[in-house]
């Protein structure tokens, strides 16, 4: 089972055995209480995560409790089909007597698409920024200048503050007589107009999350030897093919892993566009997401939210599958040959 | 480096291809540094005006025309927020939900780290997949379930539900760290340890933990950081004021009815003050610590 084993040659002297024996010993013993290592991290994994997700999808299939419609009486819900998730999908609701009929504008369920769109639009724009922006700060992160430490200290502390507190704070920059008009000599309106509170989401999200993404992809970026680099100048490669031929290919298993993270972060986003323009903007849906969707029905209803969350994580189940089949990105070996390769 | 490219300057046919280099390497003396002063100023002008109008009086902030510099300087937002019993409670929530959740995922990364690093037990790579999978999993999307689970264990404003949610959602992260840094200690050195007659757990403290201290440290800052920062869970789980975190409880600060954006803006300067210091310590360690996993 260990290394050692297969290594040692059959002619180690026999004055090492016993110790290399009394060592294999201590290892399989240890083996069997090892075990227990991993017990509380799955424990806490499955009473914090993998709960509320089974109990978030078998409420999804539950009826509202309420009164019946057609008898007058409380009733405890029960099973409810596929109504739930028709309610978000098909936009259709029930009306007082219990038929179904489609939702009246105004109902959270007849937002659904339009919170889908709005949420792959922001993820859409602001992973293509922010790996564009974050490959470049990497790369001047990476370089050695005078002023380095202050550059990175800079760069690298916006993702450290509170989104709730990035979020107010760029409400404020926002705001009708802010500084954003005042520098830009404007009077838009940032925080309520449709596109442009959809502007001003992502001007925030990209201030605030384009750090991350530097720092993963400088994770990448230090992996790259030096030789490589100088083998490729010898040979007459310019900057730009540099950087298309060695960089690019070296420091692809590492964007991939850092483009998948935020693809799944951006399409649960929620703080910023909650606090910057108070869930609505424009016509009160312009910077509605899916999270935000999910927390209102809360309030109106557990089990519609339930399904509502479980769709949620049905796209990103999606998104991440057509990520790690189609793009190739593995999580798991490109971190395990990161943390090998910077050896 | 420039020195030695200057003096290699000869009146060759060499000349314009040295020449090159030469102003490549002149200008970028500059143009870096220029760069990343431009980089600078572009990501913390939104903190400087956090700062400026955290020194002015209320009334002067929401004033047209605005003026760069605080008219009158004032630390009258400071002192009101520091005396506002409300903010010292939101300032010990946060606090104690960082540091308990940081603990928790400490205690808990390790020993799992240490084991999946180790053994190459059957379900290794599922386990590990698993962990990575609930990563996938934000706050935001689970939020009903857990408010529910959480309802019916009572547990609903309470710390210990916040502290909870905060050490699960951030243990993947740190186990996947603290996993490449056992890995990359040898064997040998854990045996040698054994041989001389160390326990299990004296290894364990006296060796293998100084040897991961930089992987402890990143997986510290990242969950502290993340615990600090937290808003969705804290606001669906938590009812009463005084429970309340920082991220939550400052937003009372700027509403509908009143709009006290000095206070605002001071509460949130002492808010960022934990989190950049602690930043500006590790900051170094941190892209390592990301990237190594080694014994160096």
């Amino acid at each position: 089972m260990s290394a050692s084993n297969v290594v040692a040659p059959p002619t180690t002297p026999t004055r090492k055995r016993p110790v290399r024996a009394g060592i294999r010993k201590a290892r399989r013993g240890q083996a069997r209480w090892a075990i227990y290592l991993i017990v509380p991290s799955i424990v806490l994994l499955a009473v914090v995560i993998g709960y509320p997700v089974v109990s978030a999808i078998i409420m999804s299939f539950q009826k509202d409790a309420g009164l019946d419609p057609a008898t007058g009486l409380f009733v405890q819900g029960g099973f409810a089909g596929f109504e739930n998730y028709a309610h978000w999908l098909l936009q259709q609701c029930m009306n007082a007597s219990g038929q179904t009929i489609s939702c009246p504008p105004g109902n959270l369920g007849s937002q659904f698409w339009n919170a889908v769109s709005v949420t792959f639009f922001f993820t859409a724009v602001t992973v293509v920024v922010e790996t564009a922006l974050g490959m470049w700060f990497a790369f001047i992160m990476n370089r050695t200048f005078r002023g380095r430490a202050l550059v990175r200290a800079a760069i690298l502390v916006p993702w450290a503050i509170p989104t709730a507190v990035t979020a107010k704070l760029w409400f404020f920059i926002f705001s009708v007589a802010g500084v954003a008009n005042a520098v830009l000599n404007t009077h838009i309106l940032w925080v309520s107009d449709e596109w442009a509170s959809r502007f001003a989401v992502i001007i925030a999200d990209t201030w605030k999350t384009t750090p991350f993404m530097a720092l993963l992809i400088l994770a990448g970026l230090q992996v790259i030897p030096e030789e490589v680099y100088e083998a490729a100048k010898v040979d007459g490669a310019t900057s730009w093919q540099r950087f298309w031929q060695v960089t690019l290919p070296l420091i692809r298993p590492a964007l991939l892993v850092a483009v998948l993270f935020r693809v799944l972060d951006a399409l649960r986003i929620y703080d910023l566009p909650a606090i910057l323009t108070h869930g609505g903007g424009g016509t009160g849906n312009a910077t509605t997401t899916l999270s935000i969707l999910v927390v209102d029905q809360i309030r109106q209803g557990f089990n519609s939210a339930s399904a509502l969350s479980t769709i949620t994580f049905i796209i990103i189940f999606i998104v991440a599958f057509i990520f790690v089949r189609i793009l190739g990105t593995n999580v798991v070996r490109t971190q395990e040959a990161q943390q090998k390769g910077a050896k | 480096m420039t020195s030695s490219t200057l003096t290699r300057v000869s009146p060759t046919r060499t000349v314009p291809l040295q020449r090159k280099l030469r102003g490549w390497k002149g200008a970028r003396r500059w143009v870096l540094p220029i760069a990343g002063l431009a980089v600078i100023i572009i990501f913390v002008i939104p903190y400087i005006v956090m700062l400026l109008d955290a020194f002015r009086p209320s009334s002067e902030v929401l004033a047209t025309p605005p003026t760069f510099l605080p008219k009158t300087w004032s630390l009258q937002a400071f002192s009101q927020v520091i005396a506002d019993p409300s903010f010292h409670n939101w300032l010990t929530s946060s606090l104690i939900v960082a540091v308990s959740s940081t603990i928790i995922v400490i205690v808990v990364a390790i020993p799992a780290a240490y084991f999946t690093a180790r053994f190459k037990f059957k379900g290794r790579m599922a386990f590990l997949g698993l962990v990575v999978v609930t990563q996938m999993f934000a706050p935001t999307s689970l939020v009903v379930g857990i408010y529910r689970e959480f309802y019916d264990l009572g547990l609903i404003n309470t710390y210990t539900s916040l502290i909870l949610t905060d050490a699960a959602f951030n243990l993947a992260f740190a186990l996947w760290i603290l996993q490449g840094f056992f890995s990359a200690i040898p064997k040998e050195i854990e045996e040698a340890a054994w041989i001389d007659g160390a326990s299990h757990l004296g290894t364990m403290m006296r060796i293998m933990l100084p040897l991961t201290l930089p992987g402890i440290v990143t997986a510290v800052t990242f969950t502290f950081i993340a615990a600090w920062n937290e808003y969705v869970v804290a606001l669906t789980l938590i009812q009463s004021d005084n429970l309340k975190p920082l991220t939550v409880g400052i937003n009372s600060y700027v509403t509908q009815y009143q709009q006290n954006w000095s206070q605002m803006f001071a509460a949130s300067l002492i808010a960022i003050v934990p989190v950049v210091i602690l930043f500006a310590l590790i900051e170094k360690h941190l892209i390592g610590g990301m990237t190594a996993g080694a014994v160096k």
